[in-house]
């Protein structure tokens, strides 16, 4: 997906200056354009209201005559405080159109470091506190949203509280702020979003240089079971594999005579 | 307050930062040392990186050293916010 920093056209050399290279700055005179043209899926990052104003005032009837278009590629961030009416129409128009306050959102040229990562998914761009439903909703660098009670936000052993009414975030996604009270991202996300901890487990498994993870990778790609190890029981198949013990050499040659590899080659997967 | 670690200058101004947060992770006891995108994870057990990546030699060796100067402070720090998960519960100090 590519991003695009929607911008004053005034202010685009003043962004040039401060923001991550590979970002593209179109100011709001040529959006329409550029969005429309654009044939790969896009995302349009712009902050505050003023510069949509004025994309909004320029476009004639051409522009929604192609809504449809746009529905199929074209993303917004928008970093400011909508109504309920002009958060329907952006809804309605994009894609997807992904608001945050300005006060719940990272600075632009953080959240376009994000947004640009080829791990966005790890990072956090905005949220919100409910305090109806005592949840924060987070929206994640993937834009994908997730739900987290408030009630994990416990009081730490020095006896700081979160302050629920001063949600902020930091660094460049990796930390949640409550007041003086700080959540590690990348802890919350482990607990409550299933992908995320999925995809952590996945790239750790990747890199694990063990003969056990050496196994499990083979014993995957060839589309086997724990139980296909005739004279080895499956749990102490499953006990080498997460590396709680070392096999002996007879078991690892009984192990690759199953998988049809040499004993000496199993290391090397 | 969640714990920052002060750096000298020239590591703050790179954008380094050292926190212990409110909630982490919590098991090894650790800090974590962060800067923009990349977040290391360095145990106060056994005073070296948790972590295959990202990879530990991306850390200046000064940072480093600065982090040893100070684990009285930042074990102190940890023990505080973890009392349930001490770093000497293991007797590894």
């Amino acid at each position: 997906m590519k991003t695009f920093l929607l911008a004053e056209n005034n202010k685009i050399a003043g962004f040039q200056a401060t923001l991550p290279k590979k970002t593209k700055i179109v100011g709001w005179k040529d959006f329409a354009q550029s969005a429309i043209r654009t044939r790969d899926e896009s995302l349009w990052v712009t902050e505050g209201l003023k510069t949509l104003r004025s994309v909004f005032d320029s476009l004639d009837e051409t522009f929604f005559k192609q809504q449809n278009e746009l529905r199929k590629r074209v993303k917004l961030c928008l970093i400011a405080e909508v109504s309920i009416e002009g958060r329907r129409s952006l809804e309605a128009l994009f894609k997807d159109a992904i608001i945050i306050s300005q006060e719940s959102s990272l600075p632009i040229e953080q959240l376009l470091e994000v947004l640009n990562s080829k791990n966005a998914y790890r990072y956090v761009i905005g949220g919100q506190v409910d305090q109806m439903t005592h949840t924060l909703t987070l929206i994640r660098g993937d834009l994908n949203a997730i739900v987290i009670p408030l009630s994990t936000f416990k009081t730490s052993g020095d006896s700081i509280e979160p302050d629920f009414t001063n949600f902020s975030i930091d660094d460049y996604g990796q930390t949640l702020k409550f007041g003086g009270y700080e959540a590690s991202v990348d802890a919350v996300l482990y607990e409550f979003d299933p992908f995320y901890r999925k995809t952590r487990k996945a790239e750790l498994a990747k890199k694990d240089k063990s003969i056990g993870a050496s196994i499990r990778r083979l014993r995957l790609q060839k589309g086997l079971r724990q139980t296909d190890f005739p004279e080895i029981d499956p749990r102490e198949i499953g006990r080498i594999e997460r590396g709680e013990v070392i096999p002996r050499k007879k078991t690892i040659e009984k192990i690759a005579n199953t998988l049809n590899i040499n004993s000496t080659e199993i290391r090397t997967y | 307050m969640p714990y920052e670690l002060a750096l000298p200058g020239v590591y703050k101004g790179q954008g380094w930062k050292v926190k212990i947060r409110k909630k982490e992770r919590v098991e090894p006891p650790h800090v974590s040392v962060i800067k923009k995108l990349q977040t290391w994870r360095w145990g106060l057990r056994e005073q070296a990186f948790l972590d295959e990546e990202p990879p530990g030699k991306l850390v200046p060796m000064e940072l480093i050293k600065h982090l040893q100067e100070n684990l009285e402070i930042l074990i102190t720090e940890w023990d505080q916010k973890y009392p349930y998960n001490p770093v000497n519960s293991k007797g590894k100090r």
